[in-house]
């Protein structure tokens, strides 16, 4: 079914036609429509292609082989970063601002933004590990021009580092899968590790061996330093901080989605064989990540660096809980799936506050309600379930990772997280909520906020909400699915 | 394959101790051509197979002509001395390079099988990625970020051309593609960030 590759070929289409001169004064316009297609088709496939049905591509075309799969896992991913990718295109579309809306940005946005949407859709339905790899790589190539953007020695500084680590990070999965490969040939003559995924359990026959367990270790730091997971986390708060709002929502809630799903396969597929040694090295990961990213949030005041620190923290959650594995699956996947729509909510908003007050100090932003009353409630609102309040989706997603740990008996990590997450929410409080609820300047105006510029960012909170009081029983289904051929229950 | 073997790893100690900027890009082109002349010999026998033909010229063009010759051209403007140093110049340095290497040495022939040949391979490939972490773990200049980045990616390519199964041709096109992505991405930015001499 050759329709699995239109999520990928049309925003390469897209891309393409940038290169016309004629419609760059469109530009904007045509990265709206492509935005809606590519939902459309997303969820039309979705629609067309059970949840316990996995399609392979590819052995019939001119490819030759099956490099592609739709399955639960690409379903779930597909959709949601498509409407995330939706949600950036209508806010940049449709944004009043005009450094946003000139020419220039809009048609070298346009076309590596949707370059970078066509590599994350076939990255996410990949079914080849070093082709992933490559299409993993690729969203960072088409994301290193939309972070120098501005063309600053602070922007291209930005993009340097986010090129540096990533490239590093990535080489070093790619060793590792080259020493999984190593190990079968060595312990099986004559024989080689497919890298297809499907085929990819030929590697239990080496566990035990020395170069296998290197492999492991690698990918899993390598995919983890593109998480932003400690200890290669430095470039996120850079690059986050420094990049315009539009780009930094795509990292954090795409890109970031694409390397969980890459990262994900490998885990689903050694998770059975390797599960101590996954274990120890996610969990070792995300402690880590909490632990850094906790102390970094005490010690800001500049609130995009907080959310990007935030982030971090995230990410630490997500990788304790798939190595923790079993049910707390189902509670990382919807973890991951509210993590990416609050990232949308917090830094399109971000970016408007910057914009309005030209600062990212927290304590030199004060009533926001009263000057940006939508904004100041996307910002409480978006804390509230970045923090993991109920009723948001984050929250159910944190306690069913919880309860995974409890359930498989480490209630010292359980413990640590606690008190790690006590301390993420005393200081996020602590900065966030001021500019917010304090006074501001007498006679500020109120600044206007059109509706159009409102809705991603209300989509995004309607969801959030929606996965918190009532999960929709297709999308129960999907993560039930995907948990299952995790080996969890859900 | 043993003399080739050896030349790269030369060729990766080079830089390391001759101070010069021009040195590290033929050094690099070096390892790049290298890399084909070795992936040739032990993909030989399989020269019906177009795959082992783009990986040869993926390394033969890209890595050893294209790259070099690139970054080269991107900075050469923008320097104002001939020196440059990828490790401080002094026997602390030098003598913890000359450990790493022996090390991944070391390391190569504790790893079955153990023929001479393949652990040297592996010893080479090892010290290529060790080296280029060193590098970059001392480096806050760009320009020897990006020695040490291609320096492990050329480690990772020697470790690939160890192994007796190889990738097909869409996969080995999407990995050329990628690399010479990542080449332009760097020059772009060498060329943008004010001088790839000083620390970002």
């Amino acid at each position: 079914m050759n329709a699995i590759l239109l999520p990928g070929l049309i925003p390469a289409f897209g891309a393409l036609l940038m290169l016309i001169p004629a419609l760059r004064g469109v530009a904007l316009k045509l990265l709206l429509l492509f935005g809606v297609v590519n939902l459309g088709v997303s969820l039309g496939l979705s629609f067309l292609i059970p949840a316990t049905t996995t399609v392979f591509l590819g052995a019939d075309t001119f490819i030759g082989e099956d490099y592609f799969v739709f399955d639960a896992t690409a379903q779930l991913f597909l959709g949601l970063i498509n409407a995330v990718f939706l949600g950036v295109a209508a806010f940049v579309a449709t944004h009043p601002r005009p450094d946003l809306s000139t020419t220039s940005f809009g048609h070298r946005f346009t076309a590596f933004a949707l370059a970078f949407m066509a590599a994350s859709n076939l990255a996410v339905i990949s079914n080849h590990v070093l082709m992933g790899w490559a299409l993993v790589e690729a969203t960072t190539l088409a994301a290193v021009p939309l972070i120098g953007h501005d063309r600053t020695r602070e922007s291209w500084a930005a993009a340097w580092r986010y090129l540096l680590f990533s490239t590093v990070g990535l080489s070093l999965a790619f060793l590792g899968f080259v020493c999984l490969e190593r190990s079968v040939e060595v312990a099986v003559p004559h024989d080689g590790l497919s890298f297809f995924l499907h085929e990819f359990d030929i590697a239990t026959r080496t566990s035990q061996s020395f170069a296998h367990k290197l492999g492991i270790l690698l990918v899993l730091f390598g995919y983890g330093t593109k998480l932003g997971l400690a200890p290669m986390y430095s470039w996120l708060p850079v690059t986050y901080d420094t990049a315009r709002s539009p780009v930094t929502t795509l990292l954090a809630a795409v890109q970031f989605n694409v390397t969980f799903v890459a990262l994900f396969r490998v885990v689903q597929t050694f998770g059975a064989i390797d599960q101590e040694l996954i274990r120890l090295v996610l969990t070792a990961m995300g402690v880590g990540s909490m632990i850094v990213s906790a102390i970094n949030i005490v010690a800001n005041r500049n609130y995009k660096r907080i959310i990007a620190f935030a982030s971090i923290n995230h990410a630490g959650a997500i990788a304790i809980g798939l190595g923790v594995g079993g049910s707390a699956i189902y509670g990382v996947l919807l973890y991951a799936v509210s993590n990416a729509l609050i990232k949308a909510v917090l830094f399109l908003t971000a970016g408007e506050i910057e914009q309005h007050f030209g600062t990212k100090r927290t304590d030199e932003i004060k009533g926001l309600l009263q000057e940006m009353p939508f904004s100041g409630l996307f910002l409480m609102f978006g804390t509230f379930a970045l923090l993991g309040f109920a009723p948001f989706g984050s929250f159910i997603g944190e306690l069913v990772m919880m309860g995974g740990m409890i359930g498989s008996g480490q209630t010292i990590l359980f413990t640590g997280i606690c008190v790690i997450l006590l301390l993420v929410f005393v200081a996020t409080g602590r900065t966030m909520f001021p500019m917010i609820w304090n006074a501001g300047k007498d006679g500020a105006e109120r600044r206007a906020e059109p509706l159009l510029d409102l809705v991603p960012k209300i989509f995004f909170l309607f969801v959030l909400l929606t996965l918190g009081i009532y999960m929709p029983a297709p999308l129960d289904a999907l993560l039930a699915e995907i948990t299952l051929s995790f080996g969890g229950s859900p | 394959m043993t003399v080739l073997l050896v030349a790269m790893l030369i060729a990766v100690m080079v830089p390391l101790f001759a101070r010069t900027w021009r040195t590290m890009f033929r050094a690099l082109g070096l390892q790049g051509l290298l890399l084909a002349v070795i992936a040739y010999s032990s993909l030989g026998s399989h020269a019906d197979d177009v795959a082992v033909w783009v990986l040869i010229a993926d390394l033969a063009v890209l890595r050893g002509i294209f790259a070099p010759l690139f970054l080269h051209r991107m900075v050469e403007d923008r320097m104002n001395s001939a020196e440059f140093e990828l490790v401080p110049s002094n026997l602390v340095f030098w003598g913890i390079a000359v450990v790493i290497v022996a090390a991944a040495l070391w390391f190569g022939a504790q790893i079955p099988p153990f023929d001479p040949v393949p652990s040297l391979h592996l010893g080479v490939a090892l010290s290529m990625v060790l080296l280029g972490l060193y590098v970059l773990s001392l480096q806050t200049r760009p320009l020897g970020q990006v020695v040490g980045a291609l320096t492990i990616e050329n480690g990772v390519v020697l470790l690939e051309l160890l192994l007796t199964h190889h990738v097909a041709v869409p996969v080995e096109l999407a990995l050329a593609g990628v690399f010479l992505g990542s080449i332009l991405a760097f020059g772009f930015l060498l060329r943008r960030l004010k001088a790839p001499m000083e620390a970002t």
